[in-house]
């Protein structure tokens, strides 16, 4: 089965929400 | 290309606005989107995307989505419902004018009927992305969608300059600004960097007046798909459920998911900051991808009539629906 570009996205975004919230990512710059 | 392309953007918005500092002189802010597109327009339209990059600047509508459900975290879905009345009937306001308007012009223009159509659905609902799901649905040809696609385009750029201008001149306060560029820009990337060039908080207003509008994608498309079936120049539907919800884009879902995690309060202040600032990341590389995929020359080749109903037809919606928001804005204090 073949994943379309906007579940990879909500996959990206889910997966970089999981390191937030593990605090495996913090303080991101701007 | 196309962090190199966006992140030049930002390091020039902050060399001027440090340089002014500096030595105490009034610079204009020109922020990094404008400079990432700027940039992007360059490279694109002179020396062209080296083959070697084309799938990298390909991926820039991965970006914008990823941008999309982060910014879930920035809304809570008690605001979004808040907003909800007066601007989902703006939303459908839009719709529906976008519908009868290109129609109309597309009829006296002489276009071809699935033409009409394409035009119809890409500036009613959202630009590219609808164009594409009609395309297959309706059986339109290559030449038809690549036409509508041109001009949906070409007006997104155009507009990208013109909306934060008149927005400034009539004084619009963010959330309205915010709420026109979500209704009456097409393209999803277009929409979002015409809000953020206004301000963040326009660009937040502009992301949610612009999911709504994306959410409607399967019901539009579904309702052209029907038409075209009856006229015997479509392939059947089979299911329409499972035409809906393959049409439907699943990032509306990613967004409303993240928006209900932050309205349980599952993300700390300095974790939502997190979240926002990854998002204009996402979004800084989508707005490198508007630049560098826009070609002028291609643009050119697609000939001036359905470029002409474009721009009539968007003008004439951009300044209907700015009356509609403005009336919101008085009305509701938006």
């Amino acid at each position: 089965m073949r994943i379309s570009r906007d579940w990879w996205a909500v996959l990206a975004a889910a997966a970089l929400l999981v390191l937030i919230k593990l605090g495996a990512v913090t303080r991101v710059p701007w | 290309m196309l962090f190199v392309t966006g992140f030049a953007g930002k390091v020039v918005e902050q060399a001027i606005a440090s340089y002014g500092k500096a030595h105490h002189l009034a610079l204009p802010n020109i922020e990094y989107v404008l400079w990432a597109i700027i940039f992007g327009l360059v490279i694109a339209n002179t020396v062209g995307i080296p083959e070697a990059f084309r799938a990298g600047v390909d991926t820039y509508d991965f970006w914008l989505k990823t941008g999309i459900v982060l910014q879930g975290a920035r809304f809570l879905l008690g605001d979004i419902l808040k907003l909800g009345g007066a601007s989902l009937a703006c939303v459908a306001i839009e719709l529906a004018l976008g519908i009868v308007l290109m129609t109309a012009l597309g009829r006296s223009f002489k276009l071809k009927p699935k033409l009409i159509s394409l035009l119809a659905i890409g500036s009613s609902v959202c630009g590219v992305s609808a164009i594409i799901a009609a395309k297959g649905a309706i059986d339109a040809d290559d030449e038809d969608s690549s036409y509508a696609m041109a001009a949906i385009l070409a007006l997104g750029a155009v507009s990208l300059f013109a909306f934060p201008l008149i927005g400034r001149a009539l004084g619009m306060s963010d959330h309205a600004y915010g709420l026109w560029a979500g209704l009456a820009v097409d393209n999803t990337a277009e929409a979002i960097a015409a809000g953020a060039l206004y301000s963040d908080e326009a660009g937040r207003f502009a992301v949610l007046a612009k999911t709504a509008r994306n959410a409607t994608i399967g019901f539009v498309v579904l309702a052209y798909a029907l038409y075209w079936i009856r006229q015997g120049q479509a392939r059947a539907v089979g299911n329409k459920a499972a035409f809906l919800w393959d049409r439907f884009p699943k990032f509306v879902l990613g967004f409303i998911g993240v928006s209900a995690l932050a309205s349980v309060g599952i993300f700390s202040r300095s974790q939502t900051a997190d979240i926002g600032n990854l998002s204009r990341w996402a979004f800084l590389f989508t707005f490198a991808g508007v630049g560098l995929r826009t070609n002028f020359a291609e643009l050119r080749r697609q000939g001036w009539r359905p470029l002409a109903v474009g721009v009539i037809g968007e003008c004439a919606i951009a300044i209907i629906t700015l009356a509609v928001v403005l009336a919101a804005a008085s009305r509701f204090a938006l």
